[in-house]
This record gives structure tokens, sequence and C-alpha cells, in this order.
């Protein structure tokens, strides 16, 4: 017995998650599309004229994120000048391969692609970096490097603005994990529909309110072309567990994930918590919470053959990089400007042929920084 | 997660120290428990440990005076017992010191579980019995009692005369179950398709008697017995349910949204498996009456599943309680705007007034894009939408409900009341639960006196809109 469409009375082909209202394809669309819009308008993510940068992994989120956003910015004249925007982190086997549905959603949108990598950035693909660090922790160097790698693509195709496919489902599972790990200042920020405008560029995520299933409901039926292979390295074990938790609460009462949203944007944090202060780093000149940035300290270790040390947190893993220089420096064997060159010169610390002055002693520092860590 | 994999080590250094350390933390007695992450205690040196705890978390919030009238809501469990033996403890200890007028006060909540009035009675006995050890005034007051509240008793001064107290006494522990109120509660119950939502209601509607009741009986305080592993998955699930702006609420040492009759968490310090130790270590006594989710699955509802997820977590990562109880700390209340600014229900301060680009508006958006002026009377598979009224008339307690003040306040609920007039006063966690009823009609009372009054007074400011100057009441 067909459902008729609780829209047009046509007959229906699938159940909104969000509303639970049984619709028709073209009544799907229309919903969908203007539900976006709607968030798009009231959130009032762009102004007119503005480049914007979309974030295109060439998986579902960004493919229909791109698809939308041409639709929208044509239909609405919203007046957006769009480029897809790839980071290729240098994963065998899997960013390679999506890549190339970005390159074909590049010819099918017609929109101009530009691809930014960790090798040409960092000196260092996600694969040379598993091969020191190993399958765990990765993700750590994989998401601090991201971050700074679409900012720097978006500067080089001279966007003002990048846009995620960030759904409500991973806003969601970001407010649980916040406050699972007590971070207090990313649970504040995470809530927001932009973030990063202090600084950094201005993300916005147009999909914060788009469940995860229509998001797949609509490339489905829209026959969209997208990749879905999970990554390759481990992945996230902690994040696993707020993910799944989700999921069954998703089982339980299907508007959890919005419900959650809400809360999050509710909170409110008392005004005599520390927060910490943003800055820029010394190095490089990014937005940091710290002297330096993450992506500095992870690479530092990295060049230095200690890709452990830049993992933990911050003002420890300044400590045991401090150590090594110490180390480094009393050390006769070590000639002294290299390693003083690494932590002074922004250019040095990208080039990775730094990392060999200092790996021959590396072990033998490894074992002596371990025990200043344990104090 | 690069914290977590450092817990990780920590955990296995940890398991190496349980094994060396077989004498107390303080003296040289051998331990007996394990408290905290890794102290070993002895018997004496733990139940020092835990009296003191208890006493600091009091004494730290600086709200209890000394001779202070305190209710402690006792429901015959692991927690509350804990609570009463403390207090006991304490008052024998320290005949002048603070709290030395106590009362202990149980809900019988035996019609939620669909007991039979013997099961009741039975229940009730034990408890009672169970209460008469710590040497205090003591009452059990059937949950069905939440029906006789009125909105008017909220207005009555809290009663000051010792004579009045003992007669509101009186009347609290001669109550007995009315069936027209049972069978209204079932009603509501029965109404209600999912567990949480049933759970969210008996919850709201049990901390509102036990509001009344202390309010009635001149105390000013109400202790509760949430312990830091229960307040901890309360984070995660006040979330999970929309109840983002009441966690501050839910999670701190006091909840004040009563107004006069203050609640207070004094076990909230203490994880779960020390007040389970303290009570064995004490021999107290206590009883598991069954709730609506013993021995249910752990997908039977949000509560559950999150109470599951928090257990689970922690046997993994023994931070997690104290990490998400800490973080429920550093989370304050946005200040209600006056007597309108709250929800009708539960008293929270109203998180339904937001911006056009935030959670709500954006599902508001969703449904009324659907709701065409000739379908929208219609609803998808039963579902009830915030644009959609459901009306349910329930014209067989119409005439119970004039309250007869006479000066217009009255309400009848002739003209029944829609789902759309009454959620303008609910927050949104309490949003969630009434649209997952059959109708707003058989909610309690007090609800729909304040839901009507409410209208009455935004429809008399409506009429004189044009000669308000400013936006105030």
């Amino acid at each position: 017995m067909p459902v008729p469409c609780r829209k047009c009375g046509g007959s229906a082909i699938l159940k909104r998650p969000k509303t639970g209202d049984a619709l028709c394809k073209e009544c799907f669309y229309a919903a969908f599309e203007s539900e976006i819009h709607h968030t798009i308008v009231t959130g009032k993510l762009f102004t007119r004229g503005e480049r914007v940068a979309v974030g295109a992994s060439g998986g579902k989120d960004s493919t229909v994120l791109a698809y939308v956003l041409k639709l929208l910015n044509e239909k609405y004249d919203y007046g957006l000048d769009l480029v897809l925007l790839s980071v290729d982190e240098g994963i065998t086997g899997y960013r390679d391969d999506s890549l190339e549905t970005v390159k074909r959603n590049q010819q099918q949108y017609d929109l101009p692609l530009k691809i930014v990598s960790y090798e040409e950035l960092y000196g260092w693909t996600m694969d040379s970096i598993v091969k020191q660090i190993g399958r765990k922790n990765n993700c750590t160097f994989c998401g601090v490097f991201r971050r700074q790698a679409l900012d720097r693509g978006a500067l080089l195709v001279n966007a003002g603005k990048i846009v995620t496919g960030h759904n409500a489902d991973d806003i969601a599972e970001t407010i649980l994990m916040n406050i699972l790990r007590g971070d207090i200042a990313r649970l504040r920020r995470c809530a927001d529909i932009i973030t990063g405008a202090e600084g950094a560029l201005p993300r916005c995520k147009p999909f914060k309110y788009t469940y995860e299933k229509e998001i797949v409901m609509y490339a489905y039926f829209k026959k969209l072309d997208y990749f879905s292979t999970e990554c390759i390295y481990s992945p996230n074990a902690y994040r696993g567990y707020a993910r799944a938790y989700l999921k069954d609460l998703e089982k339980i009462r299907s508007t959890s994930i919005i419900d959650i949203i809400h809360s999050g944007e509710s909170l409110s944090i008392k005004k005599d918590v520390k927060m910490p202060t943003q800055g820029t780093c010394s190095r490089c000149a990014y937005i940091s919470s710290q002297p330096v940035c993450k992506a500095c300290t992870l690479l530092e270790g990295l060049n230095k053959g200690l890709p452990k040390l830049g993992i933990g947190k911050p003002h420890k893993a300044r400590k045991r990089l401090d150590a090594v220089d110490l180390k480094a420096s009393t050390d006769s064997s070590t000639p002294p400007p290299s390693s003083s060159s690494t932590s002074s010169d922004p250019a040095a610390s990208i080039a990775p042929s730094s990392s060999s002055s200092s790996s021959p002693s590396s072990s033998n520092v490894a074992a002596e920084v371990k025990q200043v860590v344990d104090f | 997660m690069c914290q977590v994999q450092g817990d990780d080590t920590l955990m296995i250094e940890e398991v190496k120290i349980l094994k060396r350390s077989s004498t107390c933390l303080k003296c040289d007695e051998a331990a007996v428990v394990i408290a905290r992450v890794k102290d070993a205690f002895c018997r004496h040196c733990f139940l020092g440990y835990v009296t003191h705890r208890f006493k600091a978390t009091i004494g730290k919030s600086r709200l209890i005076r000394d001779k202070e009238k305190v209710l402690i809501a006792f429901s015959g469990g692991q927690n509350s017992s804990a609570v009463a033996r403390l207090i006991h403890e304490g008052r024998s200890e320290n005949q002048h010191k603070r709290s030395d007028s106590s009362q202990v006060s149980s809900t019988d909540d035996g019609i939620i579980t669909q007991q039979t009035p013997e099961e009741r009675r039975a229940n009730r006995e034990t408890i009672t019995k169970l209460m008469n050890a710590y040497d205090l005034p003591t009452c059990v007051v059937p949950i069905e009692e939440v029906f006789s509240l009125r909105l008017s008793a909220e207005s009555t001064l809290r009663v000051k005369d010792e004579d009045d107290v003992t007669m509101a006494m009186e009347h609290f522990s001669q109550l007995s179950i009315q069936d027209e109120a049972s069978q209204r509660l079932q009603d509501i119950l029965d109404s209600v398709k999912s567990l949480t939502a049933k759970e969210d209601l008996v919850k709201t509607l049990r901390h509102r008697l036990l509001a009344d009741i202390a309010k009635q009986t001149g105390h000013t305080k109400v202790m509760l017995g949430d312990n830091g592993t229960n307040l901890a998955s309360r984070v995660l699930s006040g979330m999970a349910q929309g109840r983002g702006v009441t966690v501050p609420l839910e999670v701190g040492f006091a909840d004040n949204r009563e107004g006069d009759s203050t609640f207070v968490r004094p076990l909230r310090e203490f994880p779960s498996r020390e007040v389970s130790l303290y009570n064995h270590l004490m021999g107290v006594e206590s009883v598991c009456i069954p709730t609506l989710t013993t021995k249910a699955s752990q997908y039977a509802s949000i509560n559950k599943l999150t109470d599951d997820f928090i257990h689970g977590l922690q046997v993994g990562f023994p931070s997690t309680v104290s990490t998400v109880l800490r973080t429920g700390e550093k989370l304050c209340m946005v200040s209600s705007s006056g007597d309108e600014g709250s929800c009708i229900m539960c008293k929270a301060p109203l998180d339904t007034n937001v911006s056009a680009c935030s959670a709500l508006e954006s599902t508001q958006h969703s449904l009324a894009e659907l709701s065409d002026p000739d379908r929208g009377q219609q609803t998808a598979n039963g579902q009830c939408s915030l644009a959609v009224s459901c009306e349910t008339s329930y014209d067989d307690q119409s005439s119970s409900e004039c309250c007869g003040q006479g000066d217009g306040s009255c309400h009848s609920t002739k003209k029944t009341i829609s789902f759309g007039d009454v959620s303008k006063g609910l927050c949104y966690g309490c949003r969630i639960t009434v649209r997952d009823m059959k109708g707003v009609n058989s909610l309690p009372g007090y609800v729909l006196e304040e839901a009507g009054r409410r209208q009455r007074r935004s429809e008399m400011k409506e009429e004189i809109q044009d000669f308000l100057l400013t936006d105030d009441r």
C-alpha cells in the first residue's frame, strides 16, 4: 500500500528522520534545500560577492554541500564565488581515491578546485607520519594539520570564508566529546554556526541542523557521486564511544541529535572559569592559545625524530621539547646551530631535512626525556 | 585523544600500587577499602573521610544554617539511606548543631510501576520501618497527591507556627491513596508513549511534590541522595533531552528553582562505590524498590542508556565521572526574566526564546513547512507537531477543575486548552515530554492553571499593547 506524501499527496518514498513525515522525492528535495537556505539566511552565513572555499573531501557531506551550495547560489542568487578546496593528507589507498571523486565533482559542478597537500605545506605525508608514530595518535597530527591546511589553502585562492560539511550528528557528537573530555573552551564554541572569526578565517557549517541520514538520503536519491570509505588508519577510539552513544540515543529518540544541539546552544559558562586566551603562534603567526601552536609543536617533534613528544597537554609537550633542545645544545656531538635554527626559524621547521640532524642521538635523548616527563 | 592514552598508562601504574599498599593511607592499620581512585583506608579512617567530606560539602556551600529545618527525601535506596544515616550520626554526635529539626519524607510511587494496593502497602511499611531507624519524624506521601497541588497554594505563606507544622505533618502522614487521583495519574502515564518521557514526567512531578511537602511542613531545604556517578550521568542525559539550560541546576549542590525550598545534594562528591562502601561498613539497611527501568534493557530510556554508558566508560577511563562533573560545575544559569520566564512544569528558566538561527527555530521551520492549511490538521504517524494543535477534550473532568476564586482568574477546562497554549509556557525539555503525551488536558491542575493564567496575561497585554511605553510587564 503506497503511503501518501504528507505535502503533495503523491506516493511517498521515504520517512524523514528529522520530523518523521512521509514524503515523496520531490517534496523531500524541496524541504531539504529550503531548510539549508533557511539556515544560511537566518544564520547570516554569507555576504554577497564573497569568495567561499568549500572544504571538499569527496565524502558524502562535502559532496552534497558543494552540490546544494551551487544550486542555492543560483536559485536564490547569493552572489557567491564558490571554490572547491581539498586537502591531500597523503594517505595512499584512501585520500588519493577520494580526491579522484573531488576532481570528478569539479567537472560535474563546474567549480574551480584547489588541492593543498601536507607534503608541500609540512614536508610530511600522513603515510610517513604513521611510519614514525604508528597507528595510535596519528589522528592528532592529521586533525591539527588539516585545520591549518584548509586555512592556508583558502588564503591561496583568496577566499574570505570556509564552509565545511559538518552535519548535526557531527556537532552533537562534538558537544558530547567536549563534555566527556572536560574541554570547556571548545564546548562553548563548538555549537556556534560560524567559528574562528577572530584571527583565522571564519568557518561556517550550513549543515548544522541537517541530519546525517538526510544527507545520505539526498545523495542517494540524487545519485550524487561520492566516496565512502573509512580512513585506513585506525579511527579515533575515544570519539568512537561518543559516536556509539549518540547512535544509541538516536535509536531511542530520533530528535536527540537536535536536542543535544539545542542544549549546547543554551549552555552558559560561569564567568570565573579560566579560559585559554587566543593569541598567535610565535613561529607561524597562526591562531593559537599557546606561545607555539600545536601544528608547530607536532612538526618540531616529527622533525627532531621524536614524534610522540608533541602529543599530550601543550605545556607538557613544550617542556619535553625544551628538554630535547637543552640536551641537544649541551651535547657536544650535535652542533648547536642546527637545533637553534629549527626552533627559531619557522621556515626551517618545515624543511624535512632538519630531522636528520638530531636523529643519530634521538634514541638516547628519548630515554632521558622520558624520565623528565615521568616527573 | 592524547590525554586518554596518558590515562591508560596511569591506570596500569595504579593497579601496581593497589597490589602493594595493604596499609591505610592515614594510619598504619590494615586497609579494608579502596576509596577515591587508589587510596587504601582502614575502616575507621574511611568512615572519618566520608563524614568529613559530607560535612565539608554542606559547609562549603554555606547554604544550610544552624538549626535549619531540612527535609530528607527518602526512597529506601542506598543513597538516601546513606544521607539519613550521615545526618543521624551528625545529630547524635553534636546535639546542638545544624539541621537538628529534620524530617524524613518519602514519596510512594507504587502507581507508576503498577503495583497492587497490597504491594504498595507493603512497600510503605518497609520504608517506614527503615525511616524509623533514624529517630526523626517521618511521613510517606503518595505521588497522587501532586494532583491536589494548586497554584493558589503557592501563594500561601510558608507556615511558621509549630502547630501548623504539626498539623501539616499529621495531614501528610495520614494521607490515603485516592482512587480517583490514582486513576488520573494512571491515565497520564498510559498516555505517555516513551519510557524516557515517562521517567522525565515522574521526576518532575516528584520534585514538585517534595517541594510542596517541604513548604507545607516548614522546611526550607530538601536533601536529595544523588551521588557523583548519578550526577555525571545526569549531565549527559540532560543534554540529550534538550535540558542543557538546567544542567547546572541538576548537578550542582543546590537547586533553587522552586523558590523557597532549595534542593541540595550532599552526596555529590561521592561516587556510587563509596556510598555503597559506607553503607556496607556501617551496616546501613536499604531496600531496592523497582522503578520504571529496573531490569529493562539498556535501550529502554535515555537515562538508562546514559547510566550504562557512564558506567562502561568509567571502567576504562576512571576519570570520566569526575571530568564530566567538573564540566557541569563550570556551567551557570542564565537568569530567568521574572515569573513568566520559567517553565510551568519544571520551573526551569525558559530556553525557548532563541535567535532565528537555532536548533529550535530550525525544527519549527521544518515542521511549519509541512503544515499547509488544508492538510495541517493531519499528523503523520501520530506524532504531534508544534504547529499542529492536538486538542483532545476530557469532558469528564471539566466540573472539578474550577478553582472558584471568583476574581476572574477562574479557569474551567470546559474550554479545552491546546498543546500550543501550554507549550508556550514550557521549556524545551518539557515540550518534548508533553509532546509525547496524547493530550495536555490531563496534566496536573497546577500546570494547567498556570498555563491559563499566562495565556490570559498575554491576552491582556495584547489588548493594551498600543498604550504601553516600554516592553516591561
